[in-house]
């Protein structure tokens, strides 16, 4: 038995652009226990949602190419053949994306649309199918399963087209849910509810989740693990309550600063200058050099190594040994 | 003294349904909301989407007409006044829209969207206006080898300080921020915020600053009036808002804030129940 469900190595993801190839995502590792959850946290464009949607190669192929290994407990899923995947998509690892209303079939009902993940998998009967997703639809806060079963996607609110989308996510409860910035459009109120649905389904199931956010309140809410990402890089990966009590890199420092909240005072003037890199100008060393305050020498033309301080690792030349050798 | 006042402002809208149309319903996008700005204040309008706060600021711009109430705009009252008489009004009040990427003509460059409005209402003279325009971008942080670029060669935080720069340089009295941080990432959000900030000491702005993100409001704003269903539910100082909510709604919202702090997690279960 091993002691974690995911792990990911080295993940590294290129992207074919005309005669260059862009590094999206740049040597990558995290694990995520049993009913953990694991936030990926970062700005636009850092690589979040792409080194998510890898785990289960949900990303067009020779547009992008995925190097490094990824587990779901014993299996190696980064060389599973696609027709094994199948089975493991929507199985044991479920997805939940940002957007409800694109992300379903605008043409069929969304329990035709729940039922379709159980008829799939397990060959069941339309009648077992349908009452299993009655049930679940209970379950996620629906008041009327049978009459909703019904329903087309644009009749349902935000809040609820995300609730029948987690739905359908863990009907065949998953051992990994992944959850790609689901509460991103909905309005506090309703994200709270989200948020709780999310946690409640957790302790039922023993999920673990990989939840993906840039609202930094959501992930000291709900993590227990935090992964800091910049320019597909790891920059801090660390236990929650370290991470904001003590942040190390001067990323997450930045970050943290940057985030209003109702029971601190809020220094806009703080913040991190300029703007995060485009992936195909990303800066030499360190990524973040040109937009650190603590830039040293070194961070312009060597890459950090991610260094190990008790539980927790940091990617920056302020904690690296090698620092005084190379400068 | 007082900016911009509002009376009574209703605006509603139709809603046809039914076999041939026939059923009419008023769907009430605003319903006697009245507030007031003071000079020199920020004023934010805080509520969730669909909630009216749109509606709101384009009534208060007069870009739709509005169907009760009045809008008085430094001691003038210019609920009916119409067309060119409208016009050195204006001026007066701007708007920063949420998405600049959807706000500035992606056809025409940095110099031609800036000059449009200042040629317009005459700030300064054809001669003058490159230099008044390359003066603005300066104070919003853009440099002026980027005056012959198109919106899509800026990143997101720079095309909305281009729509910042649109709007000041008008020298307006009053801008309203419908959403204007929203679709930004913490860091580049903190940076406009400082911009905004400055720039309101600088010309003595007033702002009706719309959002949803009451941590946000609360740190940047003078006074808040929280909306709900077309309704003002609650308004008055920041300060008072946040420690003491009367209205449930209120109390809802502030207790629904995820609190980036790991040692006050909340209690999702309660706020969620009390959604229901």
């Amino acid at each position: 038995m091993k002691d974690y469900l995911l792990k990911v190595e080295n993940l590294t993801i290129t992207l074919q652009d005309k005669e260059k190839e862009l590094k999206i995502v740049d040597d990558i590792s995290y694990l995520i226990r049993k009913n953990e959850t694991l936030c990926m946290v970062g700005e636009s464009g850092c690589g979040k949602t792409v080194s998510a949607l890898s785990i289960t190669r949900l990303l067009p192929s020779p547009l992008f190419n995925i190097h490094g290994k990824i587990f779901l407990e014993e299996k190696e899923l980064s060389n599973l053949p696609l027709n094994e995947l199948y089975k493991i998509r929507g199985k044991e690892i479920g997805f939940i994306f940002q957007e409800p209303l694109s992300s379903f079939n605008p043409v069929e009902k969304i329990g035709d649309q729940i039922a379709e993940v159980v008829k799939i998998h397990e060959n069941l009967d339309k009648k077992i199918a349908k009452e299993m997703v009655y049930e679940l639809l209970k379950h996620v806060g629906f008041k009327n399963p049978k009459l909703q079963y019904e329903l087309y996607p644009h009749e349902l609110s935000g809040g609820m087209r995300q609730r029948a989308m987690i739905a359908m996510s863990i009907i065949l409860k998953p051992k990994l849910l992944i959850a790609d910035e689901p509460t991103t459009a909905l309005d506090v109120t309703i994200q709270a509810q989200v948020l709780n649905l999310i946690e409640k389904l957790k302790e039922e199931y023993g999920l673990s989740i990989l939840f993906i956010t840039h609202n930094l309140g959501i992930v000291a809410q709900i993590a227990q693990t935090v992964l800091v990402l910049y320019a597909g890089q790891v920059m801090e990966y660390s236990p929650v309550f370290e991470l904001f009590k003590n942040p190390l890199h001067p990323y997450t420092i930045g970050l943290l600063d940057s985030v209003p909240s109702i029971t601190k005072s809020y220094n806009f003037n703080k913040s991190i200058p300029g703007n995060p890199p485009e992936p195909s100008n990303i800066p030499s060393g360190c990524p973040f050099h040109p937009r650190c305050e603590k830039k040293m020498k070194i961070c312009e033309t060597k890459k950090p190594s991610l260094t190990k301080i008790d539980n927790r690792y940091v990617k920056c030349w302020l904690y690296s040994e090698g620092k005084n050798e190379h400068s | 003294m007082n900016i911009l006042e509002v009376r009574n402002l209703s605006k509603h809208f139709y809603l046809r349904q039914g076999l041939f149309n026939k059923d009419k319903i008023i769907h009430k996008a605003v319903d006697n909301v009245s507030l007031n700005i003071e000079k020199n204040e920020t004023f934010a309008l805080v509520g969730e989407s669909g909630c009216g706060k749109t509606t709101l600021a384009r009534c208060i711009l007069r870009l739709i007409d509005v169907d009760e109430g009045e809008i008085i705009l430094d001691n003038v009252n210019i609920t009916n006044i119409k067309g060119r008489k409208l016009f050195p009004f204006r001026k007066k009040m701007q708007i920063i829209f949420q998405d600049p990427n959807t706000s500035l003509n992606p056809r025409k460059t940095i110099y031609d969207i800036l000059s449009e409005g200042i040629l317009l209402h005459q700030i300064v003279t054809k001669k003058e206006v490159k230099n008044y325009i390359i003066e603005i971008l300066r104070k919003v942080g853009i440099s002026e080898n980027s005056l012959y670029k198109f919106p899509h060669e800026f990143s997101g935080g720079q095309r909305q300080r281009i729509a910042i720069a649109r709007a000041i340089s008008l020298k307006p009295e009053l801008i309203i921020c419908d959403e204007a941080v929203s679709s930004l990432d913490v860091s580049i959000q903190a940076q406009i915020i400082s911009l905004l900030m400055e720039l309101k000491e600088q010309f003595k702005l007033s702002y009706l600053f719309i959002a949803h993100d009451l941590a946000l409001v609360k740190n940047i704003s003078d006074r808040v009036a929280i909306m709900f269903s077309g309704k003002i539910v609650e308004t008055g100082k920041t300060k008072d808002v946040f420690s003491n909510p009367s209205h449930n709604y209120t109390q809802l919202l502030i207790s629904s804030i995820p609190e980036p702090d790991p040692t006050l997690r909340k209690n999702f279960e309660k706020i969620s129940n009390t959604c229901n």
